[in-house]
């Protein structure tokens, strides 16, 4: 089961469960073009993003790690720099939890139909 | 993969010590299908086995140490986190660049770490008519610029190995 992360007790309590760090990760990772999943199939949103990303909570911050397939004909340094402003951007703005970091790991590259 | 390759490394080396154990305790003779065989040769039949099984395991480590190495030498850090590029996704980017350039021949390429850097050795089988300097001058300089270009990534050297060529 998820750990809960604490956020402040002066009005009550907010939790927010890893699973759902993991959602907002994987749909930013949605906009970001050329990024697909590990399989080659566009990066899925939901519950099914989270097999493509782990979420970890050190005290009250997060890291992530990504596994993501990348489209022939990118440039990876740049394409992965953009995901990983992107996901920083949109966990820190939902949730107000500082992202330590992004780590991702390319597993394949996807090329276009006829090019594999 | 390498969870394999442990299981592998692991059977590899309890089979060498069982052969070594029974090279040390065989009894004095050995009788199989009636022929009877000396402790000498019974002896040595199990240690040259042990050895093979543990020239294996060996191997095992060598090739765990190889991947660890590549593993390390794609791994890139940061401002935002870690950025690690599989072997796999930089063998299928070189084959991307290959195909572009020489649509006729086939291909395969394989990585190692060298000096801080990639080693790419990339398997050609040409077209007959086809001047090897060049091609393999152009395959060297398209990889080293491109594969550097899209994976940041340093590509130390390109071995082009030649092994045959086809009739079309």
């Amino acid at each position: 089961m998820a750990r809960p992360e604490e956020l402040g007790e002066e009005a009550g309590r907010i939790n927010i469960a890893k699973e759902v760090i993991s959602s907002i990760a994987a749909l930013a990772a949605c906009e970001i073009p050329g990024v697909f999943a590990p399989g080659g199939e566009p990066f899925p949103r939901g519950a099914a993003a989270r097999r493509h990303v782990d979420t970890e909570l050190l005290g009250d911050r997060v890291r992530l790690s990504l596994r993501i397939a990348v489209e022939y004909g990118r440039v990876i340094p740049e394409l992965v720099q953009d995901l990983q402003e992107k996901i920083k951007l949109e966990v820190e703005r939902m949730t107000a939890l500082p992202v330590e970091a992004v780590d991702v790991e390319v597993t394949r590259v996807v090329f276009r139909k006829g090019k594999e | 993969m390498s969870f394999l390759l442990w299981v592998e490394a692991t059977i590899l080396l309890l089979a060498a010590v069982l052969a070594g154990l029974g090279a040390g305790w065989v009894t004095p003779e050995v009788t199989i299908q009636g022929n009877t065989l000396s402790q000498l040769t019974v002896r040595t039949a199990l240690g040259i086995l042990a050895a093979a099984f543990f020239g294996g395991f060996v191997a095992c480590l060598a090739i765990w140490r190889q991947r660890q190495g590549l593993a390390e030498l794609l791994r890139q850090p940061g401002p935002r986190g870690q950025v690690l590029i599989a072997p796999k996704t930089v063998a299928q980017l070189a084959s991307g660049l290959l195909f572009e350039e020489l649509p006729e021949t086939s291909f395969r390429v394989l990585l190692r770490p060298k000096k801080g850097g990639l080693l790419l050795r990339v398997f050609l089988r040409l077209p007959k008519e086809a001047s090897i300097p060049e091609v393999a001058e152009r395959v060297q300089e398209l990889l080293t610029a491109e594969l550097s270009r899209r994976t940041g990534l340093t590509v130390q050297e390109v071995q082009v190995v030649v092994h045959s060529a086809s009739s079309r």
